[in-house]
């Protein structure tokens, strides 16, 4: 299957310091891939380039074999982001956000009508759908986002931390979406340090460390290890690829 | 009719009290009106002038407000029809309490219109003004009855649905606009009107507002006793959330089906709630109101509009600035543009077209103030056309500064101080070739544009 998005040699850094170096691999749509790391490993400025937000120093990353930095906005209108810390507009309501990053996004106004609903209802926020944003809970932003994140039916969704501060019937439910969406052909790229939600869904680990890509592991490979070693624990093994 | 519920009373006191206090003051002023029965000539333009500069904008703000209370949702007032109906009241006595409540809800506009005429005293007779006076109180009361009459009696039954939710939005502005021609036509041709005829009419009006009262109150019956209002209540229950959902949708994102800019939406819904936007707003009624007395207290014309084109430039320059706030990253936040495929002449187009038109019309109106005042058209052309480009110049120069340093407002508002203060010491230069200027800044701004890019750029 010819990858989706390429990602090859790219250097990121912050302030003169770099954060990733070399780091290279593909992206093959249909599949949810769980993006690991300790802290300041460098999961959300990964996901920030990779999605078209932060300009590495050095390599390159393709989509579908164009520089996504040349054509960044015609990028972005096949892309959803999900940010750790959602900013949303708080003169509007649900409704009016989602039809703003719909019209942003040039998606078809009936198709808009039609998915914002049924987005609504899959993040269980549908009796929330009047309510202005500066009075929606933390929680209920992150529902929002992810749900505006999957308008315009994207390829590739990119989550950082996505799952945080969301209760338990809505985290099904949205897990539920999730799946639906990649095994439509969608990607899903997850970034977070619950590792219970990625062994459940996830079908691809990436865990980085020490300013590389250290692991880059299917969910087969992870089966078969398990196979060979009944003792085979994946969060030891991922917190001593930390170290 | 008697009303036998306490709680119904207070309003219809409040109202009768509004009321009866108006109507003193209107046969105190009736009987003026009869003692002293000369009217003073007034020609088209004394009437122009006066109605122009003290009565017209705020009686455009009336109706304006009146409109928004009008299409509010009516705070609870299906909840009270269930009450109500439960209890031992006639259909018709229902409607009535619906109806003092509308009085009392609105009875600040027959006030306010009142006093607004009264302020004319000044400058005419209270002959002149007695009549406008009382007829305010009439017409408006004319005017909520033809309110209701039109919601339930003329629209049709799909209309009147709505009675116990909100106002139909066509009755309110036809109602508005008879209020508001009727009372601007009786301005006009006041001293038209002798006694006599002014008494019949001022008989004539409430004789009518009660035959129409009384049509509403059996139709709002009728419709009582069929139930109606009870299955709309139940049905509104039912569908609430689904219905508010399909038809706030509809009506909300209508800008993305007209292809009008969604980050123009954001702005205009954000400006509603934010702390910034009143601040501005306040911003604009300081420096009018300083702009008017200032040049109220030059007596000569031409000192007063070379004042107000000080005072106005420094305005524009102050909001120019101001605006950039709206692109500040706890209001814009740059994280949310940057992962969404933003047009960047959309991104600044919403800030600063707006800011361009409500500088304009600003200049504009107080164009057509200044006319008004002074009658020197050339003088008042000029001032239109130097405070236009004042305004060209200080939006281009914002624009630039914004362009050039998004998301990093701080410095974008620094570099914007340098540029006043330049303009302020090369004034007369740049004045000379503000044309010129205006022109490179165009230019600078395209370039900038062209480079800007909506990501966080590689750090090598």
């Amino acid at each position: 299957m010819n990858p989706i998005l390429r990602i090859k040699d790219i250097d990121l850094s912050y302030n003169e310091k770099n954060v990733l170096e070399k780091v290279s691999f593909d992206i093959c749509p249909g599949l949810f891939i769980g993006l690991l790391g300790a802290n300041g490993a460098g999961k959300s400025t990964l996901l920030l380039a990779m999605s078209g937000q932060f300009q590495p120093v050095r390599g390159m990353i393709s989509f579908c074999d164009n520089d996504i930095y040349q054509q960044n906005r015609l990028y972005k209108q096949h892309i959803g982001f999900v940010h750790e810390h959602p900013f949303l507009y708080p003169g509007l309501n649900v409704l009016e956000f989602m039809a703003f990053v719909g019209a942003v996004k040039k998606v078809e106004k009936t198709r808009l009508d039609r998915q914002i609903p049924e987005l609504l209802e899959e993040v269980n926020l549908t009796d929330q759908s009047h309510k202005v944003c500066a009075k929606l809970s933390q929680g209920m932003r992150k529902k929002l986002i992810i749900a505006s994140a999957f308008l315009g039916r994207p390829r590739i969704v990119f989550l950082d931390e996505a799952l945080n501060g969301i209760d338990l019937e809505s985290i099904y439910k949205i897990k539920r979406m999730f799946r639906t969406f990649v095994n439509d052909g969608g990607t899903i790229i997850l970034a977070t340090h619950i590792l219970e939600v990625l062994e459940k869904i996830c079908d691809r680990f990436l865990i980085l460390s020490d300013r590389k890509l250290a692991v880059d592991l299917s969910d087969a490979e992870i089966q078969q290890m398990k196979k060979q070693d009944p003792l085979f624990d994946l969060e030891r093994y991922v917190i001593g690829k930390f170290a | 009719m008697k009303l036998i519920i306490p709680e119904i009373k207070q309003p219809v006191q409040r109202v009768v009290l509004g009321f009866g206090g108006a109507s003193i003051f209107s046969i105190l002023f009736l009987l003026s009106v009869l003692r002293n029965a000369s009217h003073l000539p007034r020609d088209f333009f004394f009437f122009l002038i006066v109605y122009t500069e003290e009565v017209f904008p705020i009686q455009i703000i009336m109706m304006i407000a009146w409109y928004v209370m009008g299409i509010k949702p009516l705070a609870n007032r299906k909840d009270e029809y269930m009450f109500l109906s439960g209890l031992p009241l006639t259909g018709k006595q229902i409607f009535i309490r619906f109806f003092v409540n509308d009085l009392h809800r609105f009875c600040w506009i027959p006030a306010v219109n009142a006093v607004l005429f009264s302020i004319l005293i000044q400058i005419s007779s209270v002959n002149y003004v007695a009549p406008l006076v009382i007829f305010s109180f009439v017409s408006f009361l004319f005017c909520c009855v033809l309110l209701h009459w039109l919601h339930l009696c003329v629209l049709g039954v799909k209309a009147s649905a709505s009675y116990l939710r909100r106002y139909n939005p066509l009755s309110l502005c036809i109602i508005l606009l008879t209020y508001m021609v009727s009372n601007v036509v009786f301005l006009k041709w006041n001293h038209e009107f002798n006694t006599l005829i002014f008494c019949i009419g001022i008989l004539v009006i409430p004789i009518l507002s009660l035959v129409l009262l009384q049509a509403v109150a059996k139709r709002f019956q009728k419709l009582d006793q069929q139930n109606y209002w009870l299955k709309q209540s139940e049905k509104n229950d039912e569908s609430k959330t689904a219905d508010q959902s399909a038809f706030r949708l509809k009506v909300r994102t209508a800008f993305s089906r007209l292809n009008i800019n969604p980050l123009l939406y954001r702005n205009w819904r954000q400006s509603q709630i934010s702390s910034t936007s009143k601040q501005t707003n306040l911003l604009i009624l300081v420096f009018i109101s300083l702009a008017y007395i200032v040049s109220r207290n030059n007596e000569h014309a031409d000192d007063m509009i070379s004042v107000l084109r000080g005072i106005m430039l420094i305005f524009y320059a102050v909001y120019s600035y101001t605006v950039l706030n709206k692109l500040h990253p706890s209001i814009e936040s740059p994280a949310l543009i940057y992962s969404l495929p933003v047009r960047k002449r959309d991104f600044y187009l919403s800030v600063y077209a707006p800011l361009f038109f409500i500088l304009m019309l600003i200049n504009t109106l107080i164009t057509v103030w200044l006319f008004s005042t002074t009658h020197l058209p050339g003088a008042c052309l000029a001032f239109w056309c130097h405070s236009s480009m004042g305004i060209v110049l200080w939006v281009t120069t914002s624009v630039n500064c914004g362009v050039a340093n998004y998301p990093d407002m701080g410095m974008a508002k620094k570099k914007l101080l340098y540029w006043y203060f330049g303009y302020l010491i090369f004034g007369a230069v740049f004045f000379r070739f503000v044309w010129i200027t205006i022109l490179i800044l165009f230019l600078l701004t395209f370039i900038q544009l062209k480079r800007m890019k909506l990501f966080y750029k590689a750090n090598k």
